[in-house]
């Protein structure tokens, strides 16, 4: 009941704007952002050490054709196993990615997209970042560096194009990646080097 | 349009006129292609290069005006008139009559019968004088498509970049950003942080100059600019580093970086000529990169840097007809004295530096006031001190008007901003007020003139060296101890100068700043408070653009810490400086 007006609202700028819309993506071409926020959890070695994160992602892309290409940052914070729950790591992408898009020129627009990057995964929290620092650690130094690697993977989605230049996304995620061997002694954890991360992303979709 | 490139072209060689000709429906398909920019859909750009031959020529044509510019490194007798043309004035000339007959019988520049005086900008074809709306799509002057997507997109860009540089090459332990500490530093709201002053006060500001010329340069205006700096300051303390947002940063970044912002953006402007070919426009691109890096990413992507095209119409938009640079290079000897009941400190410097103080318009003059058309701008490198920079101070109008212009008088009123950075071995100052300025102009002789200036303003933040500021407000992931506090506070200023056929010869100021300290000094709730005065006399020889002078510069700052159990503190600062100048106008 509580969600009828809302959804009424939705349909009607929908139908409001779908010629304008329908006009606009079939031809569409140019640069575009895009920018979402997530669930995942974490399997392989790092599954060991962490349960589940929220993910957040901002990309620039350039679409010619049925074809986009871009870049985009993906940062997420993952809480660790218990009883060190209040200890998080910190996953941070950079990615290159290529996206088709299916059905283009209607509102609702699958997508399948593959990307690969560079990752960095990074101890947080109090217990990672003692105050005041370590004696030999000079302030405003991270006392506790992160190990980099790389990861590759693939998100299929869609996209609901609400007006004729912004349009919600909605899509599901699968990579892998490796990294250097992460250690976290303090949490008497080392060794891993691998893992792989499934999730879903939500957010918006923007032809400026 | 074609008929015009034809007839220009039979003026050139038979050589280079085939050229043309070949070059001209190319133009024309560009131009059926659609419009891109204003200057595209009045105009469109020919080169010619002579076959065999290093003469090159540029062609602009639009409606009623053609622009031809180039370099020739040899002289064909064929091309004489027009090489002629090119390099008369800055290498620009106008034909309107003669391919357009517009204004039939006019001469051309440099030919019999033209009087026009020799490098007279007149020569240039006019330019947008305000923004201009094609297909829908708005321009500035300058042809830069009004696009706030791509401001966003460049404000974050920014934050990336710092973020990237921070969290690779220098290992922070700020930058493990995730949308959990983003929801962190949200919930817990401002704190005030405890970086060092030159961070505070001056990187922070010159950070946010980006923000706001990422939407300076994408076609918006300075107050349309401005949410861009705050909204990417807040980006930035919110979502770019795991430390809690700070208030101060926010005001420096946004309002400090505005001000930073738009000087840059009218400095690079003053570099940028948009009908320039060849070397010299390669070297003006390059300067205005240097000094506004994203105007200058913005001008390469979009093509601006490299296609030939009209300059703004109006001159505050590029070289106003007021520009005076005042430069300055010689020594300074300061002197220290800071007392209070148990302790007293003297110390003596002597250090060279350097000053390059501007003045970008005419306050007096009302062709035009729009924000920062009237600015001063000084900066001021000191060798051998603690800080490299150790003074930039900008004082834009943001509102001007007229009070009252007699035969010989004229008194104007003001709603400036102002921003303070002073750092060296004695002084820490710097701030960010909004204030009433009332000018006043007396001409004394033809040659003479007394021109007086009032500033009243408050100060949205201020910061001043204290010995006590370490003791309190420390935020919670404290990593050094401040030597400064943070607060609020009405100021003012009163100078007055004596110019001599518009060389400035000597001058008299006094400035009082009041800090009503918030953070830092004022532990437990007590008062703390500074009184803060700047005065000095100044003195210049000039001898044609040239000059000796000297000034003398006292600051003094008396500090009350009676409330938090410490004997109040006083602080003498004077200092001597003796220079050589040079100056433009």
């Amino acid at each position: 009941m509580r969600f009828r007006l809302p959804l009424i609202g939705a349909a009607l700028i929908l139908a409001i704007n779908a010629p304008d819309v329908l006009a606009q993506q079939e031809h569409r071409r140019g640069f575009g952002f895009s920018g979402s926020l997530g669930w995942s959890t974490i399997g392989g070695d790092f599954g060991e050490l962490l349960t589940s994160g929220i993910p957040a992602e901002g990309s620039i892309w350039y679409q010619p054709s049925w074809w986009r290409f871009g870049i985009s940052i993906h940062a997420a914070s993952y809480s660790a196993v218990e009883p060190f729950q209040d200890q998080t790591i910190s996953q941070m992408e950079f990615q290159l990615f290529g996206t088709f898009l299916f059905l283009r020129g209607n509102l609702v627009q699958p997508y399948a997209q593959v990307r690969a990057g560079a990752t960095r995964w990074r101890p947080e929290g109090p217990l990672f970042d003692p105050n005041p620092p370590p004696p030999d650690v000079p302030p405003g130094e991270n006392p506790a560096p992160g190990e980099n690697g790389f990861q590759g993977g693939l998100a299929l989605g869609a996209e609901f194009w609400v007006t004729k230049n912004f349009g919600l996304d909605v899509a599901g995620l699968f990579s892998a990646f490796s990294t250097e061997e992460f250690d976290v002694p303090i949490l008497g954890i080392t060794g891993l080097s691998s893992g792989t991360e499934l999730g879903f992303r939500a957010g918006v979709v923007w032809f400026p | 349009m074609i008929g015009a490139a034809r007839r220009m072209a039979r003026r050139l060689s038979p050589l280079a006129a085939a050229t043309v000709i070949a070059a001209v429906p190319s133009a024309l398909q560009a131009q059926q292609a659609g419009p891109r920019a204003p200057e595209d859909a009045l105009a469109f750009a020919v080169r010619v290069q002579a076959p065999g031959d290093t003469t090159r020529l540029s062609a602009f044509f639009r409606p009623g005006a053609l622009t031809l510019s180039g370099k020739t490194s040899s002289a064909r007798p064929d091309l004489t008139n027009l090489e002629r043309m090119m390099t008369d004035a800055g290498g620009t000339a106008r034909l309107f009559d003669e391919l357009f007959g517009k204004k039939g019988g006019e001469p051309l520049v440099g030919e019999p019968g033209d009087d026009r005086p020799a490098g007279e900008d007149a020569e240039s074809p006019p330019g947008a004088a305000d923004d201009q709306q094609v297909d829908g799509a708005r321009y500035d002057v300058w042809g830069a498509k009004r696009n706030p997507g791509f401001a966003i997109a460049e404000v974050a860009g920014t934050n990336a970049l710092v973020w990237f540089f921070n969290e690779y090459p220098r290992g922070g332990n700020f930058t493990s950003v995730s949308p959990r500490s983003w929801w962190f530093n949200i919930s817990h709201g401002f704190f005030w942080d405890d970086n060092h002053f030159k961070t505070n006060m001056f990187a922070h500001p010159y950070h946010g100059s980006l923000y706001f010329n990422a939407a300076r340069s994408n076609g918006l205006n300075y107050f349309e600019s401005l949410p861009f700096a705050i909204l990417g300051s807040f980006m930035w303390e919110c979502c770019g580093e795991t430390h809690l947002p700070a208030i101060n940063d926010w005001i420096m970044t946004s309002l400090g970086g505005a001000s930073i912002g738009e000087i840059l953006y009218r400095a690079g402007s003053t570099f940028l000529d948009n009908e320039r070919t060849g070397g010299s426009r390669t070297w003006k691109e390059i300067g205005n990169f240097f000094l506004n890096p994203v105007r200058g990413f913005n001008r390469l992507t979009s093509g601006r840097s490299e296609r030939i095209y009209a300059n703004p119409a109006d001159p505050y938009d590029r070289l106003p007809p007021h520009l005076h640079n005042f430069l300055k290079l010689g020594v300074r000897h300061i002197g220290d004295r800071t007392s209070s009941e148990t302790f007293e400190s003297d110390t003596t410097t002597t250090h060279m530096f350097f000053e390059f103080d501007m003045t970008h318009g005419n306050v007096f003059e009302d062709t035009r006031r729009q924000p920062f058309d009237f600015f001063t701008l000084g900066i001021q490198l000191n060798f051998g001190d603690t800080e490299r920079i150790g003074r930039l101070q900008i004082h834009g109008n943001l509102f001007t008007s007229d009070i009252a212009q007699g035969e010989k008088t004229h008194h104007v009123f003001a709603i400036t901003q102002n921003y303070d950075y002073v750092n060296n071995s004695a002084v820490e100052f710097g701030g960010l007020s909004y204030g009433a300025g009332f000018f006043s102009r007396f001409m004394m002789s033809e040659k003479w003139n007394f021109h007086t200036e009032v500033n009243l303003h408050f100060y949205l933040l201020n910061a001043v060296n204290s010995e006590f500021a370490f003791i309190g407000g420390r935020p919670p992931n404290v990593e050094r101890f401040r030597e400064y506090d943070f607060g609020i506070g009405p100021g003012a200023w009163a100078r007055i100068g004596f110019s001599h056929s518009g060389r400035q010869v000597a001058g008299l100021f006094y400035r009082f700043v009041y800090n009503e300290t918030l953070n830092g000094s004022d532990a437990n709730g007590g008062d703390t408070h500074h009184t803060v005065s700047f005065g000095g006399f100044q003195g210049v020889f000039p001898i044609g653009r040239w000059g000796v002078g000297a000034d003398i510069i006292a600051y003094v700052r008396r500090s009350t810490f009676e409330d938090i159990g410490f004997s109040n503190i006083k602080q003498d600062v004077g200092q001597v400086r003796f220079y050589g100048v040079f100056q433009s106008f």
